[in-house]
């Protein structure tokens, strides 16, 4: 039996020292699910130093060989230390992914250095015309003798600025349906043919990207498991996109800082925090988010137990996201017209200039912001309920 | 409406349907510019800052059922020019401030060559004192709106064991002000006073001030709320044209019941803020006693329904509303800003208890 209260000792203890200034600033002004790129890889190469980069990997291949709540601690004291997010795609959904489908060559030749950060992923699923329905896809990719020639362009490529690798979504095959002519390629960026566009966020702020593929060359050794075969490795990563993430520990930092926030805005003769209107919205936030942490422990409980989450998943997505949503817009309630300046400039890490908002509120208008988006990813709200509906419903 | 009243109206939406382009409107946001001086100008001389101003003064002495059509119109437009804002609140104060400096600035708000804005109402105004024979005023004025483009700004103060209502002009020395790009693509900025000015600037005083700053920002209200309409307007009007031309899964995204019936509930909200919103107008107008309980409820509805129309727009646009060069999203920017101006909705649908309370 684990202590887990010696386990959490000892993360805390090594946080405590690695997490240096900087690496905390970072992690406190992010505003999104990407932290500022360079204090991400900066963290990411230290824990991967102390081997805990991938906590939910297998010993065999570089893990730390945790249990489910060793993993959820750590996450839990990383976040309430502010450490910065990692890039996700490469070890949290790339990684998995060709454990299970990857060639022996594939594994010995990409882990390592996703584990290392010498390979930064991104990926390639959605394009203009292929949202929701992703299957609609139309980047082609054409074999010819062992490479395969990819043209076409994908989009809300999340990190692709900094990205020198990218996993993708291509048609192989027009004449099956959709579905069964899709293929999963593993393509470097520096490829030549290939452009990458970025698109400024509502927020002001650059994190995804357009990518284009001219005739792009791709050794066929790059394909994932077989030609057609694409769709089941997509829906094997994309459960990843969805259930690896744990959106209690989330919730809570958003209502800690939220009760911050509250305590130190005036409010009448008091502060925001004493009002009864507002600590109702907080406790009902509150609430939900008890309801959150139990159907993630529920869920939790099933995995260990050696089962799949399958689409309580959908319904971990749809509520982590949406309450999240709601936290985002109690803090703009709180925070009021100081959450209006953009300073772009003071997000930054470095910034050492003057700021013309308080601390406290120098994050609540991006994030109000950019997690609209959060209901829109890793496949839309919509889509998520259509997937209960269909699997748990049988509608 | 009066004919005259359609035509000012009519005349705005096609100047802004042909001229306001949106493109044109990010280019000079990502320059840091916070106004057009083209449209404030041309805004100017179509006469929308000379029809909030009595015609005494000469102006067109129209009333807010009249104005509000156009605040509507700038909210769908994504306006970020505050002519409005100029005249019909900081002008609004100079209409009951001694003739002379009345006559001396009001001719400047019609014809654009001052932009004269209005600060958040504030707990701890600036203090104004008498001295050598002029006014002694400190403290600090927070978030000011357009105070970043504005020339002058028309604030309360405390006066005299009282309120007071001063002119600052923004170049006068011990004004200093920070200003800043909010992310409705407008400037505002921070004022920092320490600045003694003319007599003159002593603009109100006693309980004509106190009336006056109730006056104001019952005014700043409806504008906002007027302006709140036209942007839930325009986000729903986006929302409907994309969602039937965008194809998935074989089909226009319109053609999904589930979305249509969420559409069906932005219009819902949206006339629902309309019918507060010109009720009350009309009360303003004709000074009723239930005003400010109409004022606050269609300030409260178009806060509670405007952010959840323009959330739904993005929502349903999916990916491409997350971007700055789509329009949509700008609706939703604009529309955080504007729930917390000139108060929060919480301490709005407070004032209404209190409201409601007294005219039962």
């Amino acid at each position: 039996m684990t202590d887990y209260t010696t386990f959490r000792g000892e993360i805390r203890a090594f946080l405590d020292e690695a997490l240096t200034p900087d690496l905390r600033r970072a992690g406190l002004l992010t505003t999104s699910v990407f932290s500022d790129f360079d204090a991400a890889l900066k963290w990411h190469k230290k824990l991967h130093r102390q081997g805990w980069v991938a906590p939910d990997w297998p010993e065999e291949f570089g893990g730390p060989g945790w249990d489910i709540q060793q993993r959820y601690i750590f996450q839990e004291e990383c976040k309430l230390a502010n450490a910065p997010s990692l890039v996700m795609m490469g070890i949290q959904m790339l990684g998995p992914m060709l454990m299970h489908y990857g060639t022996a060559a594939q594994k010995e030749f990409y882990l390592p250095r996703m584990l290392s950060g010498e390979h930064i992923w991104c990926q390639g699923y959605s394009e203009p015309g292929a949202g929701s329905d992703l299957a609609a896809l139309k980047t082609t990719a054409r074999r010819e003798d062992d490479v395969y020639v990819v043209t076409g362009t994908k989009i809300w490529t999340s990190m692709a600025q900094h990205a020198n690798q990218i996993f993708c979504l291509v048609r192989t095959d027009k004449d099956v349906k959709p579905q069964a002519g899709i293929s999963f390629l593993l393509i470097d960026l520096d490829s030549p043919g290939i452009t990458i566009t970025p698109i400024v966020s509502l927020d002001g702020k650059v994190e995804q990207c357009q990518v284009f593929f001219d005739e792009v060359r791709v050794p066929a050794s790059q394909l994932v498991s077989k030609e057609n075969d694409g769709w089941s490795v997509a829906k094997f990563l994309l459960e990843f996109e969805r259930g690896g993430h744990n959106f209690t520990i989330d919730v809570k930092k958003q209502l800690k800082k939220i009760r911050h926030q509250a305590a130190i805005t005036p409010w009448g003769t008091g502060h925001r925090g004493e009002d009864p209107v507002f600590q109702h919205r907080l406790a009902e936030a509150e609430i939900d988010a008890l309801a959150l942490e139990q159907t993630e422990l529920r869920i939790k409980g099933a995995v260990e137990a050696g089962g799949n989450p399958g689409a309580l998943s959908s319904l971990v997505k749809v509520v982590g996201t949406e309450l999240g949503q709601r936290l985002n817009e109690l803090a703009i309630d709180v925070v009021g017209p100081a959450a209006g300046p953009m300073s772009l400039e003071a997000l930054e890490p470095g910034y050492s200039g003057p700021v013309v908002v308080p601390e406290h509120a120098l994050t609540t208008m991006a994030e109000y912001i950019n997690n609209r988006a959060s209901t829109i990813y890793g496949g839309t709200a919509e889509i998520q309920r259509t997937i209960i509906a269909r699997k748990v419903l049988g509608l | 409406m009066t004919e005259e009243q359609q035509m000012l109206r009519d005349s705005a939406e096609r100047y802004l349907r042909d001229n306001y382009d949106f493109a044109a409107r990010q280019a000079l946001v990502d320059q840091g510019d916070g106004l057009d001086t083209r449209h404030w100008q041309a805004f100017a001389d179509m006469g929308w800052a000379a029809m909030c101003f009595p015609e005494e003064r000469n102006g067109f002495g129209f009333g807010l059922q009249a104005i509000a059509p156009l605040a509507e119109l700038l909210g769908n437009f994504l306006v970020r020019e505050p002519l409005l804002e100029s005249a019909l609140l900081a002008g609004h104060v100079l209409v009951s401030a001694p003739n002379a400096v009345g006559d001396r600035m009001i001719p400047g708000i019609m014809d654009g060559s001052v932009l004269a804005t209005v600060p958040y109402p504030s707990d701890l105004p600036p203090v104004a004192v008498q001295a050598d024979n002029g006014i002694r005023i400190q403290g600090r004025l927070d978030y000011v709106p357009s105070g970043g483009s504005a020339t002058h700004v028309v604030t309360p103060a405390q006066y005299n064991g009282g309120m007071g209502w001063i002119l600052l002009g923004l170049e006068a020395e011990g004004v200093n002000r920070t200003p800043f790009m909010n992310h409705d693509g407008r400037i505002g900025a921070h004022i920092e006073l320490d600045a003694s000015l003319d007599s003159e600037a002593l603009l109100l005083w006693g309980t004509t001030a106190d009336a006056m700053h109730a006056s104001v920002y019952q005014r700043a209200m409806l504008l906002a709320a007027a302006e709140g309409v036209g942007a839930m307007q325009g986000a729903l009007d986006l929302t409907v044209e994309y969602t039937k031309q965008r194809q998935q899964f074989g089909q226009p995204l319109a053609s999904f019941q589930a979305l249509q019936h969420r559409m069906a509930d932005m219009l819902i909200q949206t006339e629902l803020a309309r019918s507060l919103v010109g009720a009350a107008c009309r009360a303003v107008d004709a000074g009723t006693d239930e005003a400010q309980s109409l004022v606050l409820a269609a300030k409260a509805k178009v806060d509670a329904a405007a952010r959840k129309v323009t959330q739904e727009a993005i929502q349903m646009h999916g990916g491409i509303a997350t971007t700055n060069e789509y329009r949509v999203g700008h609706y939703f920017k604009r529309m955080a800003l504007l729930e917390s101006w000139p108060k929060h909705r919480d301490a709005v649908i407070a004032e209404f208890i209190q409201h409601r309370g007294e005219t039962q």
